[in-house]
């Protein structure tokens, strides 16, 4: 029954050349499956984690302490979170570096947009929940980066009502952490797969060709891809615990004060000028706007299309712009954000 | 795009039901009165370090003397609402590196203004300190 219904979310036939692991790595496959982990992992962290900035920190450290793979789960959580983020980023350039982002793709292409949003903003949410020192500073420099932006102050309010620390705004972020925004996430995935269905499947890889029926030469390789990735993730968590810092203190920052990596970026950026927010605002908006740019369309898929390389090379600048400025403030800088050496 | 006047109907429907649900929705999640929009820090004239000054990071104030002229400083950064650091030259940013003097004045960005100050009043050897909180 299950299987009859996931499969209606998949096309029914699928061209052969598309099957082809170099067009799109599995990537979005791959998305999808640290998502489900990450459902998994949640739910069974639910049962722990206590959303009171009182006893917040102390369930983090029961469930490390006294629950049999309670910091396994916990670490896997984490971890499965930065690789989606990862996997989102790396999805979205194989659309774009493919050329496949133009024409009948547009509706998709919004909707992966959310989907991006929704995981950095899920990650956001989910990083001030241990309510540790860490947690606690992340979430407020992403909070007054907020304020500059226009609405930032009525946004802000929304979100952490009493301030950062406080019982209804570790309650919002809960909240929209474990049912709102995981709730979206999964319909707008849902939408994001079946949209590909309603299209035919992915646009056209490679030289012209037959179709093949989804069972099983799509399921196999699907599910193949769902083991191996699983595994995968439940191995590496195993070596790369989550980090849990003292409890929040909001007298005293660590120095420096860092927001979490997928931020950081936009940190480094602003400690520049406060004005530079909006830079970061224009490259988002250029991301987004892709589809509508004056670019030729490609009637089939390749890597790096001749017509597209002008925006091939755009995107991969801007990307290894920002890759630049997280590493910049992830390795570079010391007390008081200056600079240091990373050895 | 047949019937285009049906459209634009459900159109404005739509619209009008988004905007009553997300007033309310907006209404529903910003309550009222839950902080204070006024405190006041009270500290003894004595416990203020002659030409140097009283940090007191709880309330994310400094009061700083020098000479005989004392002034009260917001401890939050101007640039985008960390706490800042008392250091010896005055005061750092851990968030985004800027720095300022011991009297509040910017020495290095990204601030573009310098510290706040709060207003002090001095009584029978009884400094208070008074912030307006937004």
């Amino acid at each position: 029954m299950v299987t009859a219904l996931l499969k209606h979310v998949f096309p029914r036939r699928v061209l052969e050349t598309n099957l082809r692991i170099t067009y799109t790595f599995g990537l979005g496959g791959l998305a999808l499956t640290t998502l489900i982990l990450l459902f998994g992992s949640g739910l069974l962290l639910l049962f722990y984690y206590a959303p009171s900035p009182e006893r917040a920190h102390s369930s983090i450290q029961f469930l490390e302490i006294n629950v049999w793979g309670g910091g396994y789960l916990r670490s896997l959580h984490r971890l499965a979170s930065h690789v989606l983020l990862v996997l989102i980023v790396l999805h979205a350039l194989r659309v774009i570096l493919t050329g496949a982002f133009k024409r009948p793709q547009k509706l998709n292409w919004i909707v992966g947009w959310l989907l991006l949003f929704l995981a950095v903003f899920t990650a956001y949410t989910g990083y001030l929940l241990p309510a540790d020192q860490l947690a606690y500073w992340a979430t407020q420099t992403g909070m007054e980066l907020l304020r500059t932006l226009p609405l930032g102050d009525a946004l802000r309010s929304l979100l952490v009502p009493d301030g950062v620390g406080g019982p209804l705004s570790l309650l919002r972020f809960y909240a929209l952490h474990v049912v709102m925004l995981p709730a979206a996430m999964f319909a707008l995935s849902m939408l994001h797969f079946f949209i590909i269905r309603r299209q035919r499947g992915l646009m056209p890889y490679g030289e012209e060709g037959g179709y093949v029926n989804s069972t099983p030469h799509l399921f196999r390789p699907v599910i193949r891809g769902f083991v191996i990735c699983t595994v995968a993730l439940l191995l590496a968590a195993a070596f790369i615990p989550a980090p849990l810092d003292v409890p929040a203190d909001p007298a005293h920052a660590p120095n420096p004060a860092k927001s979490a990596w997928f931020l950081l970026w936009i940190q480094e950026l602003v400690s520049y000028s406060s004005s530079a927010i909006y830079l970061a605002l224009a490259l988002a908006a250029l991301f987004v706007a892709l589809p509508w740019l004056p670019v030729p369309e490609v009637t089939r898929a390749s890597w790096f299309p001749r017509d597209h390389r002008p925006v091939a090379f755009l995107v991969i600048v801007m990307c290894g712009f920002v890759l630049a400025l997280t590493l910049v403030g992830l390795f570079l800088r010391g007390p008081d954000w200056r600079f240091v050496s990373p050895f | 795009m047949a019937k285009p006047a049906r459209s634009r109907r459900t159109a404005l429907e739509a619209l009008i039901l988004s905007l009553l649900g997300g007033f309310g929705l907006w209404r529903f999640l910003t309550p009222r009165g839950r902080r204070s929009s006024r405190e006041e820090i009270k500290v003894r004239t004595t416990d203020v370090p002659a030409d140097g000054a009283l940090v007191l990071p709880r309330k994310r104030c400094a009061v700083v003397k020098s000479g005989d002229s004392i002034m009260a400083l917001d401890l939050i950064c101007p640039h985008l609402g960390c706490t800042v650091n008392a250091t010896p030259q005055g005061f750092a940013c851990p968030c985004h590196g800027s720095r300022f003097k011991s009297d509040g004045q910017v020495v290095t960005g990204p601030a573009t203004r310098g510290m706040t100050r709060l207003a002090v009043e001095e009584r029978d050897g009884i400094l208070s300190i008074s912030r307006e909180e937004g």
